[in-house]
């Protein structure tokens, strides 16, 4: 059968299942109301990211000043009830537009459905980044090669997105003195992270599964199987029929979640997590009693419990570039010459 | 054409083919001009562009004597004709421009707006002049597509565009193949393929002109084939030219990645473009400004006294570095579907340094260890011990692995092999690890296969086989573990010795068959003999002794590794540790499991036997002179 015909007979079949998401992140995307729309300044050719967020104002000048540097062209944040005076600086950025919402988050399947929604809204065939505030991408050759290069050439290169390995950064002291104080950079607060000891499976629609890094020694030693996924898709080049799941670990349609090309390595990158730091074990005390996280926050009762250091002596590096994420393994060019 | 002293710089004509930006054309015409002392250039802009960036041209080259604008201009959409007829246009408003009493050429050179300079005009000239009379142009066969439509090309009329009309194309081809469509080329010409960049020599452009002027409708067949700019210039060529004349390459460097687009360069490609085998390149990222301000400044250097002599010879930099990108990966890389938890061989493979194991009793290893020294190498312990990590003597951590992290190991201990190993070499030694018989035997298994492994097998050698393979298993698991998997049936200490081997799963071969005889097991295939082999048990005479330390110094002098800096080390050292007479009564494997002790302390036999006073007696109490019965 002609490829083209067989991609038009799975497109019928599958259209009631896309009928249906789509009508889902439609009666989320309501619950938003924009405050601040500046989605007119949207260039034909820039690069969007989209982030839901709440309280995590200290952290925005840093987040916004690391994709600018990389080439996004506009930022839309959903501001999930945040009380900290996002507004504040949101208006006094140019490139970014704000929607509000008081919904629940977990309703909302942590916040995915309203990205969906947005990204159904301006993302159509355009590159976009999908993070969280503490998620910085790092992707090979980033220090002389722009997001919209990368964009070109996963678009050159037949790929709808980019797979990441989120790396759980930290410092070398004890959270509790680790802050991260306004416009502060967190690549300087938590310079190390773990070299290796990623464990990988195959999951559903040969995804791939990655468990590791500190947040496992230290919470999950004794049985990481229960440890947080690592695999994320922070950059994708968005179609309407599109969805992301739960999470941005795995997405709609199955295609999107292969790292990669059939029978060739393709592209990855590393999302620096930059979560371990001192306000987290407030935050993991606030979100214990929400309730609003992935599997009731098990991962957040974890951290009230312990505080431990994270920095292990010859386990840990400091980051120094991204050709140092290639070498390790942590991440790769594939064919991007 | 000389003046007597110096010869008379080329004349070239560059003829640019520019789609947007029409300030970097600009630029770039203004730079080929000033570097090449007689030298013109014309740019045809894309009739699609906006009306004001050629005004802006227009406005910016109206001070430049030596750059023309081409005036009838054509769109030049991907693949259409128009990418034949802009050249065309600017060719014919030269020879016009030559036949007034103008200037005329001696080359023609085709670039694009996206073409950079890699190297200095004046080694242009110079090549040039070296190789006057050459047309610097591509002219295969069929042969040169890789992919795709070959005669389908022309034989089919294509009026569809590829890029906004696909369906539509592949609809019409498939017709037209259905229908049995066979166009015939044009009398006189030959199919010939090729880059659409070239260089001609200013004669042969001039018989091109004639020929499409006295014959239009040989050039109107190229309407309505697909890519015509690779086809037309190449056939005329093919057609107007001896063979020997045809270089067959361009002087633009270009490169397709695998889905046939282009390959871009940045930034970080300004050190790689200098090396590059031609005069031009395409296509430069249009962020890559700092790469375009130097490759325009290395056209208006100096002749740098290059060796021509490899200019147009295929290279090999980019299949190589994508190998290198996409095949090369370290042990466990993330989203490599062969370093996942359920592979092994691949992990292993991934890394290839040398690794020592000593397969055996852990009691016998660790005196065997002992003697090593440090460095040359780094010794551990037995890292898959069951309880827990050990990591050598007294070593609660080892580069950030932990004595705890049994679970971590356990999930992927190809991994886990692979970051002790790791460690061990950045301790600064080659990395010796105990491992007994009876523990990971699946990971065992390719261990054995490892060509980085130097397997050191301390098998039980009285002469009766299955003696010998229970004993071996008595004295590798230790009474400890023994008494754990003891079964509520009464069985002696043997026979469970052995079954505690075979209820593992169906693919754990069979390694202490394998290493008490070396032959493989059915279930594992391939499996080579142990590197060396350190027997010990039966009969202790002072014979038996001597003919194994023998054949000990014989593997020694076998050995794969024998050329390695480290071996004399090894070999000293085993040749000083080996008992040939070793008696796991004497070294109770007691400790294991707890780590911290080396063995060194002998545990008294009696203090061996378990407390409970229960009537079976602990195997290793046992002798292996005791054995056989058991067995039976």
């Amino acid at each position: 059968m002609h490829p083209r015909i067989a991609d038009l007979l799975i497109g019928l079949v599958s259209l009631p299942r896309f009928a249906w998401l789509e009508l889902r992140d439609r009666r989320a995307g309501r619950q938003l109301r924009p405050v601040q729309d500046r989605t007119g300044r949207i260039g034909p050719s820039d690069i969007l990211l989209v982030t839901c967020l709440r309280d995590e104002r200290p952290r925005m000048a840093a987040f916004a000043e690391h994709y600018r540097r990389l080439g996004v062209g506009h930022f839309l944040v959903i501001d999930n009830a945040s009380s900290d005076g996002l507004m504040d600086w949101a208006a006094a950025q140019p490139d970014v537009s704000v929607w509000h919402t008081r919904a629940s988050y977990r309703a909302s399947r942590f916040g995915m459905l309203w990205v969906n929604d947005l990204l159904r809204r301006y993302g159509e065939k355009r590159w976009c980044v999908v993070v969280d505030p503490d998620e910085f991408l790092v992707y090979p050759r980033m220090e002389t090669r722009s997001l919209k290069a990368l964009g070109q050439f996963l678009e050159d290169d037949h790929r709808p997105c980019l797979h990441a390995l989120l790396v759980d950064a930290y410092s070398d002291r004890p959270l509790a003195e680790t802050p991260l104080g306004d416009g502060d950079d967190p690549f300087a607060a938590c310079p190390f992270f773990d070299r290796d000891g990623y464990l990988q499976r195959e999951s559903w629609g040969n995804s791939t599964w990655v468990q590791g890094g500190p947040r496992l020694r230290a919470h999950f030693a004794d049985r990481p199987d229960e440890a947080p996924a690592l695999n994320k898709i922070p950059f994708v080049r968005w179609r309407r029929p599109y969805h992301y799941n739960m999470s941005t670990h795995d997405a709609w349609p199955r295609r999107l979640n292969r790292a990669h090309a059939q029978d060739e390595i393709s592209t990855t990158g590393v999302l620096f997590h930059f979560k371990l730091v001192a306000g987290l074990a407030a935050k993991a005390a606030e979100e214990a009693v929400r309730g609003e996280h992935y599997a009731a926050g098990r991962e957040y009762a974890r951290y009230r419990e312990a505080r431990p250091e994270f920095f292990a002596e010859g386990l840990s590096v400091r980051y120094r570039d991204s050709d140092q994420l290639v070498a390790l393994g942590l991440m790769g060019p594939g064919r991007w010459f | 054409m000389s003046d007597g002293s110096l010869p008379s710089p080329m004349k070239l004509l560059f003829v640019i083919l520019a789609h947007d930006r029409p300030e970097d054309a600009a630029e770039l015409a203004r730079t080929l001009v000033g570097a090449a002392a007689n030298a013109r250039a014309l740019i045809h802009f894309d009739a699609r562009a906006a009306a004001a960036g050629f005004a802006a041209l227009g406005e910016a080259m109206a001070g430049e004597p030596r750059i023309g604008l081409v005036e009838k201009r054509v769109a030049c959409r991907w693949g259409a004709f128009g990418l034949v007829e802009a050249p065309l246009n600017a060719l014919a408003q030269a020879e016009a421009e030559a036949d007034a009493g103008g200037w005329a050429p001696d080359y023609a050179v085709l670039l694009s707006g996206a073409c950079l300079p890699c190297r200095p005009l004046a080694s242009l000239e110079r090549f040039l002049g070296q190789n006057a009379g050459r047309e610097f142009i591509e002219s295969e066969d069929e042969r040169w597509i890789t992919g795709g439509w070959r005669s389908e090309r022309w034989r089919f009329f294509h009026v569809f565009d590829h890029k906004t009309q696909n369906l539509a194309e592949s609809i019409s081809a498939m017709a037209q193949k259905r229908l049995g469509v066979r166009r015939r080329f044009p009398k006189g010409l030959e199919p010939r393929f090729g880059s659409q960049w070239w260089a001609l020599t200013w004669p042969v452009v001039r018989a091109i002109l004639a020929d499409v002027r006295r014959n239009p409708k040989r050039l109107g067949f190229f309407r309505t084939v697909w890519i015509p700019d690779e086809m037309v210039f190449q056939s005329y060529v093919a057609a107007l030219v001896p063979p020997e004349a045809i270089a067959g390459f361009g002087l633009t460097h270009f490169q397709f990645t695998n889905r046939g687009k282009p390959v871009v360069y940045h930034e970080d490609h300004a050190p790689y473009v200098r090396t590059l085998g031609r005069f031009f390149f395409r296509k430069a990222s249009p962020e890559a400004r700092s790469l375009r301000a130097a490759c325009l400044a290395c056209a208006g250097e100096p002749d740098d006294g290059a060796d021509l002599a490899a200019i147009g010879r295929p290279q090999d930099h980019y299949r190589l570095k994508l190998m290198a990108q996409t095949r090369y990966r370290p042990p466990g890389a993330v989203f490599h579907r062969d370093q996942f938890a359920d592979q092994v061989q691949p992990v292993l493979a991934a890394a290839p340094d040398p690794y020592l194991v000593l397969l055996g009793p852990p009691a016998l290893a660790r005196r065997l260890a002992a003697g090593l020294p440090e460095p040359p190498f780094a010794v551990l312990g037995e890292i898959f011990a069951p309880a827990a990590v050990d990591l050598g003597p007294g070593r609660e951590a080892l580069g950030g692995l932990r004595r705890g992290d049994v679970a971590i190991r356990d999930q992927h201990p190809a991994l886990w092999l692979a970051r002790v190993r790791a460690r061990a070499r950045e301790a600064g030694g080659v990395p010796v690890l105990l491992w007994s018989p009876t523990d990971q035997r699946r990971l065992l298994a390719f261990v054995a296969r490892d060509p980085a492994a130097l397997v050191v097998g301390l098998p039980a050698a009285s002469g009766h086989p299955a003696r010998d393979r229970a004993a071996l298993i008595a004295a590798s698991l230790g009474p400890e573990r023994l008494g754990a998997a003891r079964l509520p049936l009464g069985l002696p200490e043997a026979q469970l010795a052995a079954a505690v081997l075979d209820t593992g799963a169906p693919w754990s071969p069979d390694i202490a068959g394998w290493l008490a005889s070396g032959v493989a097991p059915a279930n594992a295939p391939g499996l080579r003999p142990p590197d060396l082999l350190l027997p010990w048990g039966g009969d202790p005479g002072a014979a038996t002794g001597a003919r194994r330390r023998a054949e000990l110094a014989a593997g020694l002098a076998a050995c794969r590794f024998r050329d390695a800096a480290w071996f004399p080390a090894l070999a000293a050292a085993l040749a000083a540790a080996y008992d040939p007479a070793w008696d796991p009564e004497r070294d109770s494997g007691h400790d294991r499991g707890h780590g911290g002790g080396h063995g060194r302390h002998r545990v008294p036999a009696g203090a061996a036997a378990p407390a409970s006073g229960t009537t079976t007696r602990a195997p290793t109490e046992a002798g292996p002179a005791d054995l056989p019965e058991a067995v039976r």
